[in-house]
């Protein structure tokens, strides 16, 4: 009976615990809503118009894009972008998918929010255009980047299902280009943006910045699009309230982040929201790895302070020896060679020395140091925390970019002149520290053209402008083909003229001025058709 | 002296200073062999082995010359434990039983009478006296025979009985092995479990896999200690009673979920009701690492740089006197041995009491381990303490109950930065540089902006410490005979701290002082209500179960971390709010399943047994939730059949054949994945203000069971009277369902969700044998197994992915599971002629001596979209081990080796590359018989640095190397002190032994690397070689 007594109390003892300290079947998260209860809180579409934010760009794609132009090369093979500046890559290309699908996550996160912000409770109208006008810029955004590389892509406005995307099939590029330039015309024309924000929100998208935007997708379809250039680029000039920063070097510093002349960047903040890009570009002797270096094409294409290009300029302005002499101070601000240095917190200056086997930053001396011979210096954070990991801003849309827009429509459209001039380039190279006439002034009869594309480059070196730059100007054949260089040696082998080859590159304009549809989608999606040659 | 260092160690063995000091005046004696070890020094392990041989025969007591009538005898097991209750007879006819220390005396008439000695439990020996008086006899226990009872899923059977595919660990084999974890002392045993160790970083666990890759999800067994599932890693070895690896359907779908990648079952020792027993473990270790890098010497190193820049189009570095001056002068620094200490010490220790009465069994057990890294700096290690309780008690007649209870903690210290990155930068460096400069601080030459051995000693510290607690109680009540309710409720409880102090090394690039602390508890419950009943007629034996049991567990996490102006203290104090993070997480499972199981035997004829479960998990929606795991097996002893005759019998004594088919499941994902959950953290800063950002998980909310079905043929043969005996298996699992994120169109913008969308067919067979024998007074043991999986990928929906970064691996339709994806090597360009002729690489224009690549469609280039072949994989193939012992009078010894057929690896980077990503080093020695014009049929391409490299560099089949290997893993040699010695002394057996685990290997690998090493590089801690003196004592 005692037995009996004792299995009792034991089963019940077990069944209890069961009871008790039992998890159930249905279980759901402790840190996380589920989707369908998440629409039900005021602050979601808040939090998902900031998701999109994140997916809008970052330091990495901004400042690599220039490795896949003459301004630069990457020495790593792996994930960046080095076979599309060189041409051999191919329709697996890791960095082409990556940009595909990072975009199109990008693009979902966008959908997402338009199609469920009618169910966001207690959100007042000018709140929610203000979401809908921000996410709507940033799908235009994405579809931008995307058809200005891969053409004609996959166009939708909701978010698919997974059937859709194994089914959905591309959509005439210029059917997109209509379809983004609306949207941000509802944007404007029903000012669902503020023109400004305060300091806690300082970094989201104005209406400024979807009319900057505008005008970047406007120029890039070039001729029978100037006019609107020009009065969409006039208006921001002269409402926009922006004005160039003082000082070209200090404009890409955390001092001076969100400056009068920034329109739209990237943000991020040290501790919380950090880059690690400068261990990309900066030499060894500040601890970086150097894969991501400026090529001598670059520094040429600086002018000289009397307002030369350096292949036209008279031995007075121009001294080969002396390279890096009476030069546009953009150059010194941008590209590190010997000689130049970078101001460290502390207001002293590190200079580099990158000469041939000079240790640690010497060209060869290591796998760490450069494989051209120079670094860059623009977006060097002084501020940095350790092991480079930064907080500093990266600008998307600036003042400058505005003016030599407006400046390349004019000159496409014959419409350059002294008055428009002093409107749009002069203050440019005022800003940047030139002082002599014939460089401030109009030059009248002379190759505008050449003059506007070589002052793009080199205020816009190393901001990701230029890839998409060469790809609408065509000129990408030009130079993108034959080896790619770095500084002088003087070495008798392995150089051209004393100027180190780095590269041979190839680019075929039959093929690569469009991207291939990467393989593995076109795998998993039959209807995706491929671009020529590919 | 050895007698004297043990009994110290007895004495003294929780101060560790003490031992330390021990193991440093034992190793002078031996200071030849123990460095620097390869292949090429298997002569000192004999010359070392013969020394210790014959140290021992000149200890060994001279016993001749006496005569006498009156014998004593001390009887025991193998494993020196005594044996009671044996029966003890004359060549006259007296019959003594041995009493409950295993002594015995009888009297006999001649003094070379002889003596036979039997009990049910052992083998029947007859011993000849020889004129001796007192004997210590080992009996072989007949646990090899038939009729050994096996541990199955909630019970236990008989293995003549056994109808599935089930192998029950021979505990004894795994006995004095220098090693840290169970696992290890488990790799090659049995057939079908595959063990592989890349690293003998403290604290690591190999990777145990049974029957090869099933599935694409988790391919871990499932493993349960005392019927509860918990971390084989913290069992004490010596509490092992038994270890039962469950193989196919029938064995395992008792266990229906998880268990579709087999089940480990092990079960601890309980207390003897006649005996109280107290033991004692000892074991002293000294680890070195097994391979290490082989590279050139510094003059050989700047020839062959000089001879790569040239080849690279760049100026030569070194002239001919530097090169002279390197030759006579230069000290060869081997930055990956400098990491390491010459030797770095292991103890461990163990003491088990245990005993009983006729109601009351006991057995109480304590561990304790220490290992030392071989990574120089502070103090690093492994230090693990092990507590067990196991009490049984027979309240009544019909009721019994039992509490077990363990507690294990390991206590890890490690530097503060990552091994990879430490090995790394030491592989990379040229023998030219030393580690320190002459002035003692750190060198950082050639551009380096860390030094390895600064990161060790300067770098900080991650300490962890983890305490595993288990409970399990027990309680079996007889309502009637044969009917029995049996209930357990079993607790784990695992509580992880870890705590990174980080420090910043000045004059290097690591310059961030960064405190994490983070934590972990996971407790898990299980739960289990069983009706058994048993029931005999006439030649019918009927055995049933049925029972319910519930499962579940919660994964609690924390972790905060600070960075810092100063490194001044190891704990978070003050009062920092910049800098500074933390965030919590939670999750939790839960599983309910009714289970049933009935066996039936006829005549020891026929053998019957079914199973099913149906399990009901929290991982999947209600609707999805239930599965049914079904399992039927049949087997047929041949030899039992009246048409199978004594003849036959004579030859062929037992023949068994059996066969089983059924379904088991995974549901091994991430918890709630069938919900669309949202994640909000913070994510996004506008000016200086952080804001929450929402995140979409991928979702598919239709998730089920994935299946395997299995299906086991196996024939069992006993032969020679039962001492061969041999066994084999063929096996096919095919699992369906995988739950596995296949990919989708990026253009769905939203990750891809897991699906049911995966088959894999694994299919395999293997064989064991184990022979016992005796020649004269020498008992031999000899056991063998040999097994091979391969397994296929049938069907992913037409999809294809291609994973890795350094090293690609595929998942295709048809081909194993990840397999290598490249280029395929077609040796050397040898002339311009080859070279124009092509084909070439995309962009790339190589020379002669560069590695030519086949153009797989023949397009003229090498491409990644084209040309790129399937190329064996990771996965180990024809795993084998071989077990040989040996006992003469108190001496015993055994060897052990363990091999693979047929495995590749994929080693790539500075582990084999010379100069590899315009480094300047490494170069290793086979880079020497590299390409020239001098040498066309070279090993190695032309040198080169820098863009130089690009073509030799590119992924392909030259860098998969062939990692088949044939190893010694365990030698060792015992004594057992004669019992009139260790009797003396209140002592009932005493053993010393030494062993050496992971001797030598004999493989093809290149550069110097363990052909173990997990894929892409040599970035990881080496396996240890570790040489052990032990003592296992019995009061």
């Amino acid at each position: 009976m005692k037995s009996k007594k004792i299995i009792y109390a034991l089963v019940s003892l077990l069944t209890a615990n069961i009871v008790t300290s039992c998890n159930k079947l249905d279980l759901i998260p402790h840190d996380r809503t589920t989707d369908v209860e998440y629409w039900n809180n005021p602050e979601s579409a808040l939090y998902m118009v900031n998701k999109c934010y994140q997916g809008l760009n970052n330091a990495y794609e901004v400042l690599y894009a220039d490795a896949m132009t003459d301004n630069a090369y990457t020495k790593v093979t792996n994930s960046y972008n080095q076979y599309i500046g060189n041409g051999t890559y191919s329709t697996a290309d890791g960095y082409v998918h990556s940009v595909w699908a990072n975009r199109y996550a990008g693009i979902h996160q966008c959908n997402q929010l338009l199609q469920n912000i009618d169910l966001v409770p207690n959100l007042s109208e000018a709140l929610k255009n203000r979401f809908r006008g921000e996410a709507l810029f940033i799908r235009a955004y994405h579809y931008f980047e995307l058809y200005t590389k891969f053409g004609d892509i996959p166009y939708f406005t909701h978010v698919i299902s997974i059937d859709e995307s194994k089914n959905i099939g591309r959509t005439a590029r210029q059917n997109i280009v209509e379809n983004v330039l609306n949207d941000l015309d509802e944007i404007i024309n029903n000012n669902y943006l503020p023109t400004d924000y305060d300091e806690q929100n300082v970094g989201r998208i104005t209406r400024w910045a979807a009319m900057s935007l505008k005008a970047r997708i406007l120029l890039f379809e070039g001729n029978g699009k100037y006019a609107e250039v020009l009065s969409i680029t006039d208006k921001i000039i002269n409402e926009g309230g922006f004005s160039l920063h003082g000082n070209y070097e200090s404009l890409f510093t955390v001092e001076n982040e969100n400056n009068s002349e920034v329109i739209l960047d990237v943000q991020y903040k040290s501790v919380d929201r950090e880059h690690q890009v400068q261990y990309h570009f900066l030499p060894p002797s500040l601890g970086g790895y150097s894969q991501l270096s400026p090529l001598q094409e670059l520094v040429n294409n600086y002018i000289t302070l009397d307002g030369y290009s350096i292949t036209e300029a008279p031995v007075t302005s121009y001294d080969p020896s002396n390279p890096f002499e009476n030069r546009d101070p953009r150059l010194a601000a941008t590209v590190m060679y010997t000689g130049n240095s970078y101001t460290l917190e502390n207001g002293t200056q590190h200079v580099v020395d990158t000469r041939k086997g000079s240790s640690p930053d010497g060209f060869g001396f290591s796998s760490d140091a450069s494989a051209t011979g120079y670094y860059f210096k623009k977006y060097w954070d002084n501020k940095y925390r350790s092991n480079l990991y930064s907080g500093l801003n990266i600008i998307l849309i600036r003042f400058a970019d505005i003016l030599l827009m407006r400046a390349e429509a004019l000159i496409e459209s014959g419409a350059m002149n002294n008055t428009e001039w002093n409107r749009t380039i002069r203050p440019l190279r005022v800003r940047a520290g030139f002082t002599e006439s014939r460089a401030l002034d109009f030059p009248g009869t002379s190759d505008l053209r050449k003059i506007i594309r070589q002052e793009r480059r080199s205020e816009l070196a190393f901001e990701g402008l230029r890839h998409l730059d060469i790809m609408r100007w065509k000129i990408a054949d030009q130079v993108l083909n034959g080896w790619a260089h770095g500084m002088y040696t003087g070495d008798a082998v392995g150089t051209d003229n004393g100027f180190i080859r780095v590269e041979n590159r190839s680019f075929d304009p039959a093929k690569h001025y469009l991207w291939p549809i990467p393989q593995s989608e076109r795998d998993l999606n039959k209807n995706l058709t491929q671009n020529p040659e590919w | 002296m050895l007698m004297h260092y043990t009994s110290l160690g007895i004495y003294l063995t929780s101060c560790k200073q003490f031992n330390y000091d021990l193991m440093k005046d034992l190793i002078p004696i031996q200071r030849n062999w123990y460095r620097d070890f390869n292949l090429c020094s298997f002569q000192h392990i004999v010359k070392y082995l013969i020394i210790f041989c014959t140290t021992f025969l000149f200890f060994s007591p001279n016993l001749l010359g006496q005569t006498n009538h009156s014998l004593r005898g001390l009887l025991v097991n193998s494993t020196h434990e005594p044996i009671s209750g044996a029966s003890v007879t004359g060549s006259d006819g007296i019959s003594v039983s041995s009493d409950a220390n295993g002594n015995f005396t009888i009297e006999l008439s001649k003094p070379d009478a002889s003596i036979s000695i039997s009990h049910v439990s052992y083998d029947t020996r007859v011993v000849k006296l020889n004129g001796e008086t007192f004997l210590r006899i080992v009996l072989q226990s007949i646990e090899n025979t038939l009729d050994e009872v096996v541990v199955v899923g909630y019970g236990t059977q008989k293995k003549s009985n056994i109808t599935g595919a089930i192998s029950s660990v021979n505990v004894k084999e795994l006995e004095s092995k220098p090693v840290l974890n169970v696992v290890e002392a488990l790799q090659g045993i049995t057939p079908g479990l595959t063990i592989q160790q890349s690293t003998s970083q403290p604290g690591s666990r190999p990777a145990i896999n049974i029957r090869g890759i099933n599935t694409l999800n988790n391919n871990d067994p499932m493993v349960i200690i005392d019927g509860i599932i918990g971390d084989i890693q913290n069992v004490n070895m010596s509490d092992i009673e038994n270890i039962s690896v469950l193989k196919d359907a029938s064995s395992a779908a008792i266990y229906g979920s998880r268990a579709s990648n087999g089940v480990i079952l092990i079960t601890t020792k309980r207390g003897n009701k006649d005996s109280s027993i107290i033991r004692y473990n000892l074991n002293l270790a000294s680890q070195t690492p097994t391979f290490l890098p082989s590279i050139v010497e510094p003059w050989v190193y700047a020839e062959l740089r000089n001879e790569a820049l040239y080849n690279s189009g760049r100026p030569v570095q070194f002239s001919a006197d530097q090169i002279m001056d390197f030759k006579q002068n230069y000290k060869n620094t081997n930055w990956m041995k400098e990491i390491y200490k010459e030797t770095s010490p292991q103890s461990a220790h163990d003491l088990s009491i245990s005993g009983g009465n006729n109601k009351t069994t006991y057995l109480v057990s304590g561990a304790y381990t220490q290992q030392e890294s071989m990574l120089k700096g502070h103090d690093y290690g492994l230090d693990r303490a092990n507590f067990r309780s196991n009490i049984e008690s027979q309240v009544t007649d019909r009721f019994k109950i039992g509490l077990l209870a363990a507690y294990a903690r390991n206590i890890i210290k490690d530097h503060a930065y990552w091994t990879e990155w430490i090995i790394e930068q030491a592989t990379r460096m040229p023998s030219i540089y030393p580690i320190l400069n002459a002035d003692g601080t750190y060198n950082y030459p050639s551009g380096s902006n860390s030094n390895a051995l600064a990161r060790l000693e300067k770098g900080g510290l991650r300490s962890s410490a983890n305490d595993d607690l288990s409970g399990i109680l027990n309680a079996e009540f007889k309502i009637l005979d044969g009917l029995k309710l049996k209930g357990m409720l079993g607790s784990q409880l695992y509580y992880n701290r870890l705590k990174e102090n980080r420090a910043a090394i000045p004059g290097s690039g690591d310059l961030e002082n960064r405190s994490t602390n983070s934590s972990q508890k996971i407790q898990n419950i299980t739960s289990n209500l069983l009706l058994s009943y048993d029931k005999n007629w006439g030649a019918h034996t009927l055995s049933s179960l049925a029972g319910f049991s519930y499962e579940g567990g919660t994964d609690n996490r924390f972790e905060t971390f600070r960075i810092k102006d100063s490194n001044d203290f190891d704990i978070m104090g003050g009062l920092q709010t910049t800098n500074t993070g933390n965030q919590e997480w939670q999750s939790e499972w839960s599983i309910y399943s009714f289970l049933m199981r009935l066996n039936y035997d006829y005549a020891n004829k026929y053998m019957l047994e079914l199973n099913i479960r149906d399990d009901f998990s929290s991982k999947f929606r209600k609707g999805n939730r239930s599965a049914w795991f079904p399992s039927m097996s049949v087997g047929w002893r041949i030899s039992e059949e009246d048409f199978y005759s004594e003849n036959l019998k004579n030859i062929l004594p037992s023949v068994k054949l059996r066969t089983s088919w059924g379904l088991v499941g995974n549901n091994r994902i991430a918890d709630y994945q069938y919900q669309a959950t949202v994640n909000v953290v913070q994510g996004y800063n506008f000016g200086n203000t952080m804001f929450p950002v929402a995140s979409f998980d991928a979702v598919n909310p239709d998730l089920r069971w994935e299946t395997t079905s299995m299906f086991n043929i196996g024939a069992d043969l006993g032969l020679l009277k039962n001492k061969l005996t041999l066994s084999a298996e063929y096996y096919v699992n095919d699992t369906y369902d995988i739950l596995i994120a296949i990919p989708v169109p990026s253009l769905y913008g939203a990750g891809a969700p897991i699906q049911n969308a995966g088959k894999v067919q694994n299919k395999g067979w293997e064989f064991a044998a184990r022979y016992l024998f005796n020649t004269g007074n020498v008992n031999h043991t000899l056991s063998a197994n040999i097994s091979d999986s391969k397994n296929k990928v049938i069907d992913i929906k037409g999809t294809e992915w291609i994973s890795g970064f350094d090293v690609n691996t595929i998942v295709r339709e048809g081909y194993p599971i990840h397999s290598y994806y490249t280029y395929r090597a077609d040796g050397f360009f040898q002339n311009n002629e080859e070279v124009s002729s092509g084909p070439h690489l995309t962009g790339i224009t190589p020379k002669p001596g560069d590695i030519r690549y086949i153009d797989k469609n023949g397009d003229g280039t090498i491409k990644e979209d084209d040309d790129r072949f399937i190329l064996g994989n990771r996965f180990p193939r024809i795993l084998y081990g071989i077990n040989y012992a040996v006992n003469w009078n108190s001496l015993d010894f055994s060897m052990f080796w363990q091999g693979v057929g047929q495995r590749n690896v994929w080693m790539r980077g500075e582990s084999v590359e010379a100069f590899h990503n315009n480094n300047e080093g490494p170069v290793f020695d086979f880079h020497i018989d590299r390409w020239t014009t001098m040498n066309p049929h070279a090993t190695y391409p032309r040198l080169t640095v820098g863009a130089e490299s690009a073509n030799n560099a590119t992924k392909s089949s030259f860098w998969i190397d062939n990692a088949a290997y044939l190893r010694l893993k365990n030698i060792q040699l015992g004594y057992t002190l004669p019992s009139e010695w260790t009797n003396k002394v209140s002592l009932n057996s005493m053993r010393i032994y030494s062993s050496i685990q992971n001797a030598f290997t004999i493989t093809k690998m290149k550069g110097g690397w363990d052909p173990e090493a997990s894929d892409g590089s040599g970035r990881i801690y080496p396996v240890n070689r570790t040489f052990s003196l032990g003592l296992s004592v019995n009061f």
